[in-house]
């Protein structure tokens, strides 16, 4: 006889989409190869990381990476407007250089009287002024005392003491 | 249309080949060359909106969507006026538009903003883009529109007012700031929208986009808003230096390891007949979204609500995973091997106890052909017994009865196109807009912009009958004597087809002089309506140059459904509507594979493909191939088997995907019946109210979870194909089957559906030309299919299916229905469908979009009886019949009339389902049910409570018909100036 019972279908045992996510994780990870490589890495880590320390820990390596820092700490402190437009007068300058150089006619030398009249070009001097402020900022600089870059940079910021 | 042959234009002084008469933009991409669009869409039409697609035509600039391809056309694509005038109208739209593909859910390789700034190799971003004055609307239970994303294209707007008809969204204009708006307000979930979802699947960007898709499209989608916001400013301050290209480059890499993740499957959709095909996005189980394609044969970009978003049952917790076995008054959980084990054993001792007769099977009109195929031939092979019917004889066997009587195939007489080229259709006892409603949007669409006439006759005011040029109510169940005596005017009057009568039809004299009793008064006094408009209706429908009939179970649901179904086709006939495009009979199938289950021989007396068992070449045919003798006995079908168990003659059950203890009449007597049963299999996806009665439950699997083919309702076959594995320890119902009947001894090894679909197109000449090559991924076949491939449209356009090629007219009597009101039953109950619910809702009540929109069973009820009652919305009541009682809340709407109910089918329990108040009464020629005959009266239980309906849902709020997107009201605005001169405040259009 086949009389009417209920059932309560019981909830799924486990909630499946994050251990799909992660088998398929895994799945990918062993396809590419990318497990296998972790792997080896893993297991010879120890050997691995001496080499990669001592590779690192030369005055070269670590002048390297601090270099590499602090252009990125002064592309950080240029408006990129201001950038844009070194950036651009920078590839307009190349570009002069390398069609002058690449013209391939003979240049006079300008002589006394030709430096003269250079001099009396205006349009060359309102050239030369920007590269010569330029260079009058540079050479400051220049004439300081070596010091850890973090400092400077903290000083001038105003916001702790020089240390003695 | 395109007009034939080719044309030659000149693009840029090259000359190009293709049709004349396409929009230019297509007549380009046909020869390769990519021309920015955005707004312009296949289905949709040039709505020129988007301004990206100019064109300079004899030095005036042109939009390429509005252009149509003719010999002579010459184009100048690359000059200066058109190129600044494009890149003007791409930088109007990322001006009201953020950029920020990465994170956004709709960088899929889809998105035309995206494409477009990218094919025109936008730099950087022209005009700032800014924020609108307007919040996201996260209303919608469904979707969410982003008023910050939107371009204002409008394809939403043309979609929603002249694909879907619907007519809920507009852009006003005239606001400061234009924004989308639903029924003119600020609110998508409290308005007329049907959820149909053609709105987000058009949308170009982001702007509309469905929530199953928010945090789940890509990688970094997933991230909070608070993160995302400062993200997406981090990347924008950047982008002012770097330019879009990098940004672009990061997105693009987004979008190429999204496409590793999401998997797109072209699926067939279960909710109806009508057989729409999309694909479905997914991420393992998760299902991202419904992508309708245009190339899909029935639907094109249309879906509705259930089709779109109710998906979400396939991963409902209470899925069905494992077989349960009955033991000691309860089920336990058994393996698949103890499972078979049983069943194996119980029906040979039944079959060798009471003989094969004792066993009935029940095939699923939810299931595939291949399924069909199987059970049938399990019960006919492997049991030997001609019991297996499907729940067509629930709905539409009497249409299909009625179209056997008279023109011979019992299938829709056309095609979805034919509808649409009609220009009358007459509608009976069919709310088409919620049963079959993508169906439904072609015939509004053909209503609204051609201007097809539209006759509804029903008991209820829906969409169909609100929309209609002609409605009327007939008392219930009198359709055959309006449409007799319909038949008799014409005949009276001389309006018949007399050319098409000769020529192609039978038995003129023997109907006319049936018709006698028809006149015009007696169908007034009988019908309750005017015999003034029953003649109007007949002069408009004898005079249509072509006209389709439409009709459902308010037709066939009666003890007289199949001689209304004829009647139907009778007229038909009489009018010379049918054996011509734009003309014949489409009773509307209900479920997504009703047709096709019958179709592949789910039915006592028929082998797939409509052969008699009877017809000793035909059983010879399959006694061969199958290798083994076949029974002839009649069989029992759907509804004798209640009454054969109760007999003492049927012993045992198996049932496949039905819910027969709440959808077949008489539900307490269905179930008294099913407790006496000695053996029952039941196989499904959830533990439904069948279930209870069963000794071993097999869980199977949902459409999305396998492969296979359906028919639609149109006679046509599609593939669908498997979107993700069965869940648990579930199984597709094809292999289910085929290791049952390995486990009764027989030798079936069915590797996959392919091979069961290659086995019965090989036995039954209606499908002998498919093949799954045949229906790869879009391409559908409609039967019959010679074994060439060819298929047929259009159904007796080389003569009706009768051995001299000659259609019949079928004389009548009326017959009475079989429940009458009186004194005590004084309310006649209607009952059907709602658009948000599938049958009694074992799905659509587990999908939570679609739970929202109708969280309960209810009754509507007239406002004069609701008045008369002292009742409103919200009240309780107990309606009792002279069968049953059922408790439902109160609905009161101007759908129904008097003392008229309408009670949807949506519940699964004995408190609430319909089928508790019907009787056994059934069709007196095709045993169909009489669900329609109903006589009740009402107790008032509880006068205040809550709507039933919460007040969001649709029906409470009034759309805003407009013919379109109104494009010359956004170049009327006084800041829009034509490209290429700069717009001076682009972010606001």
């Amino acid at each position: 006889m086949a009389e009417a019972i209920h059932y309560e279908v019981p909830p799924p045992r486990e909630g499946n989409t994050a251990r799909q996510e992660l088998d398929c994780l895994v799945e990918n990870l062993h396809d590419q190869g990318i497990l296998r490589f972790l792997n080896d890495f893993l297991s010879t880590s120890p050997e691995v990381s001496q080499i990669l320390m001592k590779g690192l820990n030369t005055e070269e390596s670590r002048n390297a990476v601090q270099n590499l820092l602090l252009i990125a700490i002064a592309l950080g402190r240029i408006p990129p407007e201001r950038f844009a437009v070194l950036t651009r007068a920078f590839t307009e300058g190349l570009n002069k250089m390398e069609e002058a150089a690449g013209d391939g006619k003979a240049q006079d030398a300008p002589g006394l009287m030709g430096f003269y009249r250079l001099l009396h070009d205006r349009d060359l001097w309102q050239g030369l002024r920007p590269i010569i402020a330029g260079v009058k900022g540079f050479s400051g600089p220049l004439r300081e005392p070596p010091e850890k870059p973090v400092i400077k940079r903290h000083d001038e910021s105003g916001n702790g003491k020089k240390p003695a | 249309m395109p007009e034939s042959g080719i044309c030659t234009i000149t693009v840029d002084g090259k000359q190009l080949l293709g049709v004349p008469g396409l929009p230019l933009v297509e007549f380009l991409a046909g020869n390769g060359i990519d021309l920015p669009h955005i707004c312009y869409h296949k289905t949709l039409g040039a709505l020129q909106t988007c301004d990206t697609c100019w064109v300079e035509v004899n030095g005036e600039l042109r939009r390429g969507c509005t252009l149509k391809a003719e010999d002579g056309l010459v184009v100048d694509l690359d000059g200066d006026n058109a190129s600044n005038a494009r890149r003007e109208g791409i930088d109007r739209i990322v001006a009201r538009h953020e950029l920020y593909c990465s994170v956004c859910e709709n960088n899929n390789g889809d998105c035309r903003v995206h494409n477009v700034v990218r094919q025109m190799d936008v730099p950087y971003q022209r005009y700032p883009f800014r924020p609108k004055p307007y919040a996201i609307d996260d209303s919608h239970p469904m979707y969410r529109y982003d008023p910050d994303q939107c371009i204002l294209c409008g394809r939403c707007v043309e979609a929603c007012q002249n694909v879907q008809v619907t007519e809920t969204l507009s852009i006003d204009w005239k606001r400061e700031d234009p924004r989308v708006l639903w029924d003119g307000g600020e609110k998508a979930g409290e308005s007329s929208c049907v959820s149909c979802g053609h709105c987000v699947t058009v949308c170009p960007c982001n702007a509309l986009i469905e929530k199953s898709m928010l945090g789940e499209a890509g990688p970094l989608t997933a991230m909070p808003r608070s993160l995302k916001r400062p993200a997406i400013e981090f990347v924008k301050e950047i982008e002012h230096t770097v330019g879009f290209h990098p940004i672009f480059a990061l997105s693009e890499m987004d979008e190429a390891w999204r496409q590793s993740e999401i998997k797109k499957t072209k699926t067939v959709c279960t909710f109806c007949g009508v057989g729409c095909a999309f694909e479905l996005w997914t991420r393992g189980r998760k299902i991202l979204k419904v992508q309708p394609v245009e190339e899909a044969p029935v639907n094109g970009i249309s879906t509705c609500i259930k089709g779109k978003f109710g998906w979400d049952f396939v991963n409902s917790d209470d899925r069905l995973t494992t077989p349960l076995i009955r033991e000691n008054g309860r089920f336990r959980e058994a393996g698949w091997d103890e499972a078979y084990a049983l069943i194996a054993r119980r029906f040979t001792e039944i079959r060798d106890q009471h003989g094969p007769d004792a066993m009935m099977f029940v095939a699923s009109s939810k299931c595939t052909n291949e399924e069909s195929y199987l059970m049938q031939k399990l019960a006919r092979a492997v049991i030997g017994t001609n019991n297996i019917d499907n729940c067509s004889r629930y709905c539409q066997a009497p249409a299909t009865q009625g179209l056997w009587r008279t023109m011979g195939y019992g299938g829709d007489g056309g095609s979805i196109s034919d509808l649409e080229q009609a220009e009358v259709i007459l509608f009976l006892g069919s709310n088409t807009a919620e049963s079959h409603p993508v169906l439904a949007t072609r015939l509004k669409q053909a209503h609204k912009h051609r201007g097809q006439k539209h006759i509804v006759f029903d008991l209820r005011r829906h969409e169909m009958a609100e929309r209609a040029d002609i409605f009327l109510r007939p008392k219930p169940g009198t359709d055959l004597i309006w449409l007799s005596a319909v038949s008799k005017y014409i005949l009276d009057h001389g309006l018949e087809d007399e050319a098409f009568l000769k020529e192609k039809v039978k038995h003129l004299e023997e109907y006319r002089k049936s018709l006698e009793p028809f006149t015009m008064e007696y169908a007034e006094e009988m019908t309750g309506i005017a015999a003034s408009r029953l003649e109007e209706v007949a002069r408009t429908l004898a005079a249509a140059e072509t006209l389709c009939a439409v009709w459902a179970m308010g037709v066939t649901q009666h003890v007289a459904g199949s001689d209304t179904s004829t009647a139907i086709a009778n007229l038909l006939l009489v009018t010379g509507n049918s054996a011509r495009r734009g003309t014949g009979a489409y009773p509307m199938r209900g479920h997504n594979n009703v047709q096709g289950c019958s179709d592949f021989g789910s039915m006592p007396d028929r082998f797939p493909g409509y052969e008699f068992v009877s017809d000793d070449e035909v059983r010879a045919r399959y006694e061969d191939s199958w290798g083994v003798k076949l029974s002839t006995n009649s069989g029992y079908n759907n509804h004798t088997l209640v009454e054969g168990i109760h007999d003492g003659k049927i012993k045992s059950l198996y049932i496949m995907g039905e819910e027969m203890a709440i959808m077949d009449a008489d539900a307490h007597y269905v179930q008294s019946a099913f407790d006496k049963l000695e053996f029952v299999v039941v196989q499904d996806i959830f533990f439904s109210r069948t279930c209870e009665h069963a000794d071993v439950i097999l869980p199977a699997a949902p459409s999305l979870e396998k492969e296979g083919t359906f028919v639609n309702t149109e006679r046509r076959l599609q593939r669908l194909y498997q979107v993700m594995e069965p869940l648990g320890n579930s199984k597709p119902d094809w292999l289910i089957q085929t290791e049952i009947a390995r486990a009764l001894g027989a030798d079936w090894d069915y590797p996959s559906p392919r091979e069961i679909m290659e086995e019965a197109a090989s036995l039954a000449p209606m499908f002998a030309g498919v093949t799954y090559e045949r229906l790869e991924g879009y391409k559908s076949l409609q039967w019959p299919i010679a074994a060439d491939g060819t298929d047929t449209p259009h159904l007796y356009l080389d003569g009706f299916a009768f051995p001299d090629g000659k259609a019949k007219l079928y004389p009548l009597e009326f017959t009475p229905p079989s429940e009458q009101t009186d004194e005590e039953f004084d309310l006649h109950v209607n009952n059907g469908r709602l658009l948000e619910t599938f049958h009694e809702g074992n799905l659509t009540h587990r999908s939570a979009a679609l739970r929202s929109q109708v969280p309960m069973n209810f009754v509507e009820v007239s406002p004069q009886l609701a008045r008369k009652r002292g009742i409103q919305s919200g009240s309780l009541v107990k309606l009792i019949s002279r069968h049953g009682e059922i408790q439902v809340r109160v609905l009161v709407t101007d759908r129904v009339e008097g003392k008229e109910l309408y009670i949807p089918e949506n519940a699964t329990d004995n408190i609430r389902a319909i089928n508790l108040l019907t009787s056994d009464e059934a069709d007196k020629d095709s045993d169909t049910p009489a669900y329609k005959e109903i006589a009740a009266k009402m107790e008032v239980l509880e006068v205040d409570g809550e709507s039933p309906l919460p007040r969001q849902n649709f029906r409470f709020w009034k759309p805003t018909p407009i013919e379109g997107v109104r494009t010359e009201l956004k170049w009327q605005r006084p800041d829009y100036v034509q490209p290429p001169k700069p717009a001076p405040h682009p972010e606001k259009f």
